[in-house]
């Protein structure tokens, strides 16, 4: 009992709590400018940790994690373009409903859906965090090609009625992340001799391309069509308790999704928020109504978003092993504490551990309050006027891709996905897609060769029921879930055939 | 119409001479070396060890040279882009690199790359980790011999990771091949921390990497690559003792550009060693287990070309060089 | 235009791309030893994935034949043509001097473009907006940004 209350003392210190606040002030602003990403807004804290106290340093960069995930759906919600590739599956419902002049329930229902996924995963975190590291080890290469495998079916989840094309779509995301050095041979490929492509395609500047260009020039394009701006309702409105009654059994499947895959090393919060919205296209209770600004795609991608972030944390805590590329940077800010992660972090420092786990559930409370008092402030941006808005975005996201690592060439890899995605567009494909085979892509391809390496190039043995039981599983799912998926839009096919005649 | 055109105009006419007015003081005067701020390129992400290590010196070094110095990272392709644009970069001192032994002395022999060792102008060695191979506490392979007898009674079995094609793990399994004249199974993970993760789930069998992270996931130390016996692990056989005379190490240095002025270098040399000799960045590297071992800009040389060509060698009797 | 012949563009853009591709992938610059590989080629997965798609837009084209007659809206071509090359422009501009010089232009220019042409409100905003950012980026975020050849920060 004294640990809780030194633990809580420890955390509620005003150096710890104003650590907090400029954390998530700082997190939201940075997730919710396109491009940059949370990555980068830790690396930008990092130098301040240097010289700070242990539990406020760890408590500025948890605040950080926690609220540049949620930043980002701010931008998706308002204006089309997720702040962070986290986000991305928050613009499928986010946009139309602001486009229904509903953008003060939308932040709502995004800024709850984030606490409540953070909360529940860092109750998951403080409860059964060394257990969940041990089963997080037992996904080897095998078991990690089955569950992307299962992962990639996602796609057909948000690429509604037009199934052929989202796989074509996610067929070039995967493809896309093939350019670059092969890790495995040292080979570089689809270099075309452009020596900045050594490093393959980065994730964040091809977000901002395929949705903030691609976005800016789908507007320009339709310029002329009705511009007319419907009543914006500006602030901050969280639903009718009775709503969120209604999609309760969303929120809390999408929260163990994200505790889930946050788990996983590897895989990140957008892998989870794809897989949360598509498992809610296949058994939410609205799952009709996803995509036109339905509260409950909304839930799906913000609560599991914000959920792997207490996952993460447990291998990065329990093992030392970082869960997904932000907890990564985050291990740095232990180190640069002098604590070293790893399998005895818990042993040697549990006042501080224990003090880390107030903080972050301090952190989400705090994102609650902060999203609220910021959102009447950012949702005005939508009353400006949409030539200025246009050009404002477009610095901002030239600036957003730059900024990253300060390449110029990351600028123009971004205008080359941004006329991609505006052709894509064009021809009525899906965009979502593409940034999932991105995401999912480079883990997918290291997993099966690193499983053909270990079984000697022997594929079915991946699926051995008695070597590898959860891959035998979760292929078998996965075989299930895309023949139940090819014949049903088989059957809508022939269906509307049948109408036609 | 003619109004509205001469109104914009004068407008952009406006916006620039505002502009221009308030940044007009922020131009620099002209001075000695350093006279603005030092770019130093990181070429890798962010939160990592080289990456660490520079934040770590950053504020003493901007201090004993007398100018700002801004950390950059560019990530990417194993630490060659970052390498790359420091290599092209104009040799006049406002660019430098500190990186570890990865891009410069084994990344060029794996492949075309627009720099090789002798792009740089070494300033100064940092750090130096020297490599370990280790198992887990429960594994079967306890000692050297262990390995060998393992692999030579079943060749391409033994799985060793690795954090790539090229990287020093890499060399070291190579190295060993060589040595005892086995044959072990060679698997890349994309970084440490997937072999350490591997190596941990049982997916490998052994993992060679630097000697801080044996007390971070309890791991057993089997042979370390070096002349004598780590202090800290005094069991710990080295190889040399085995019989086997290799010493692969990691290490972080100082680079500038070639053809960078030597008075500017000399500035850098002093600033350095004066910044690795400090009380305060000595406290911060014990934090992070850094060893520091300075080294001057000959010597430095020198080691630097020992790595290259040993690495060459290894290799190319692997078949790994184009 | 209509759905069919949206279909039937992408999916033979697809296939030609797809071919061109694989044309790349089977050069003799991706064939490596078997030291190297392991087994399989660097394009090994590469390949597949170019092969499936190719095979799903033969799909998508024999199935367009049969949506030519359904409708879709169009967009504006040459509005947007000349906005990507204004963009281009700023970047490459960006690139010779820096984010504060080219950022003003491109900001007036753009919502003049796109018919915002209030002279006062476009001069005051075009100015104020780069030099937050900049500010912001460069002193508060210490995020460098682009500069000019005649400034060392700016």
């Amino acid at each position: 009992m004294e640990q809780i209350s030194a633990a809580i003392a420890a955390a509620v210190m005003p150096g710890t709590l104003l650590a907090m606040l400029v954390g998530t002030v700082f997190g939201v602003i940075v997730g919710a400018l396109p491009g940059l990403g949370s990555v980068l807004a830790i690396t930008i804290a990092l130098p301040f940790t240097f010289g700070m106290d242990t539990v406020p340093a760890i408590a500025l960069v948890l605040a950080i994690y926690c609220s540049s995930v949620y930043g980002g759906s701010i931008s998706a919600i308002l204006i089309n373009t997720p702040g962070t590739p986290q986000s991305a599956a928050t613009m499928l419902d986010g946009f139309p409903m602001t486009k229904q002049g509903k953008v003060d329930y939308a932040i709502g229902w995004a800024t709850t859906a984030s606490v409540f996924g953070g909360i529940f995963s860092t109750v998951i975190l403080i409860i059964m965090a060394p257990q969940l590291a041990r089963f997080a080890l037992r996904f080897n290469s095998i078991e990690t090609f089955a569950l992307i495998s299962l992962s990639l079916t996602c796609i057909a989840g948000v690429s509604r009625g037009t199934i052929l094309k989202g796989v074509i779509a996610g067929l070039v995301g995967i493809f896309l992340a093939t350019v670059g050095t092969d890790p495995m041979t040292g080979t570089v490929r689809f270099d075309f001799g452009v020596f900045e492509l050594t490093g393959g395609f980065k994730l964040i500047p091809a977000v901002v391309g395929l949705f903030a260009f691609g976005e800016v020039f789908s507007r320009v394009s339709k310029r002329h069509d009705a511009s007319q701006q419907v009543d914006m309702n500006v602030g901050f409105r969280v639903a009718p308790l009775r709503e969120w009654l209604l999609r309760w059994k969303t929120l809390v499947r999408s929260a163990v999704i994200g505790t889930f895959v946050g788990i996983l090393p590897g895989t990140g919060a957008s892998t989870a928020s794809f897989i949360a919205y598509s498992e809610t296209k296949r058994a939410g209770r609205f799952k009709e109504k996803l995509g036109t600004g339905e509260p409950e795609g909304l839930i799906a991608s913000e609560t599991s978003n914000n959920a792997v972030t207490g996952g993460a944390l447990v291998p990065t805590l329990a093992l030392g092993i970082p869960g997904d590329a932000v907890t990564a940077v985050m291990m740095s800010a232990l180190i640069i504490q002098g604590i070293q992660p790893g399998v005895r972090l818990f042993e040697d420092n549990p006042e501080t551990m224990n003090a880390a786990f107030v903080a972050l559930i301090i952190c989400n409370i705090m994102l609650f309050a902060v999203g609220a008092l910021l959102a009447p402030l950012i949702t005005r941006v939508l009353r400006i006027p949409e030539p200025i808005l246009l050009a404002l975005v477009m610095i901002l996201s030239v600036v957003g891709s730059y900024g990253v690592s300060g390449a110029v060439f990351d600028v123009f890899v971004s205008l080359f996905f941004g006329v991609g995605a505006f052709l894509f567009r064009l021809c009525g494909v899906p965009i979502a897609p593409i940034v999932i085979g991105l995401v999912l892509g480079p883990i997918f391809e290291e997993s099966l060769r690193q499983g053909l390496l270990i079984t000697d190039g022997d594929f079915l043995a991946f699926f051995d029921p008695r070597e590898h039981v959860i891959a035998f599983v979760l292929m078998l799912l996965t075989v299930a879930i895309i023949a139940f998926s090819t014949w049903r839009e088989i059957g809508a096919a022939m269906r509307k055939k049948k109408e036609a005649t | 119409m003619r109004k509205f055109k001469v109104s914009i105009g004068m407008a952009a006419c406006l916006c620039l001479g505002i502009a221009m007015a308030v940044s007009a003081p922020l131009a620099a005067a002209k001075a000695d070396y350093p006279d603005k701020h030092v770019t130093v390129i990181v070429a890798w992400g962010a939160g990592g060890g080289t990456d660490l290590l520079t934040r770590a010196i950053q504020p003493i070094l901007s201090k004993n040279l007398g100018a700002d110095i801004v950390v950059k990272n560019l990530p990417g392709a194993a630490g060659t882009i970052g390498t790359a644009q420091a290599a092209r970069a104009k040799p006049d001192g406002y660019t430098v690199l500190i990186g570890p032994a990865g891009p410069v002395t084994t990344q060029p022999h794996l492949r075309d790359i627009p720099y090789d060792l002798d792009s740089f102008d070494p300033v100064g060695r940092i750090a130096i980790n020297v490599m370990v191979t280790m198992s887990t506490k429960e594994s079967k392979y306890k000692t050297l011999n262990d390995i060998i007898e393992g692999a030579k009674a079943n060749p391409n079995t033994i799985r060793c990771a690795s954090s790539g094609a090229g990287t020093l793990p890499h060399i070291a399994i190579l190295a060993l091949n060589k040595a005892a004249g086995i044959q072990l199974k060679h698997l890349p993970y994309k970084g440490s921390s997937n072999a350490v993760k591997a190596l941990l789930g049982g997916e490998a069998d052994v993992f060679s990497d630097q000697a801080q992270i044996i007390p971070r996931y309890d791991l057993h130390a089997i042979a370390s690559w070096s002349a004598e016996r780590l202090p800290d692990y005094p069991n710990v056989p080295t190889m040399k003792e085995l019989g086997y005379d290799f010493q692969i190490a990691n290490w972080n240095g100082m680079f500038v550009p070639r053809g960078t002025p030597e008075t500017v270098i000399d500035t850098l040399t002093t600033a350095l060693e004066k910044t690795l000799a400090d009380k305060a960045v000595l406290d911060e590297m014990a934090k992070l287990k850094v060893d520091i071992s300075y080294l001057d800009p000959q010597a430095f040389k020198t080691f630097a070309e020992g790595d290259y060509v040993r690495n060459r060698e290894l290799l190319k009797e692997a078949g790994l060089v184009k | 235009m209509s759905k069919g012949f949206q279909d039937c563009a992408f999916s033979v853009s697809m296939i030609v791309i797809g071919a061109w591709l694989w044309w790349e992938a089977i050069q003799p610059r991706y064939q490596t030893s078997a030291a190297q590989d392991y087994g399989f080629s660097p394009t090994f997965l590469p390949r597949i994935l170019i092969g499936m798609w190719i095979v799903i837009s033969l799909i998508l084209l024999i199935r367009s034949f049969g949506l030519w007659s359904r409708r879709v809206s169009g967009s504006e071509w040459k509005t947007l043509g000349l906005f990507v090359a204004l963009v281009f422009a700023y970047v490459g501009l960006m690139t010779q001097i820096g984010f504060l010089f080219s950022s003003i232009p491109f900001a007036i220019c753009a919502m003049w473009f796109m018919g915002f042409r209030r002279a006062l409100p476009v001069a005051l905003i075009a100015t104020a907006f780069p030099l937050a950012v900049w500010y912001g980026f460069v002193f508060i975020l210490k995020i460098p940004l682009p500069y000019s050849p005649w400034f060392s920060q700016i």
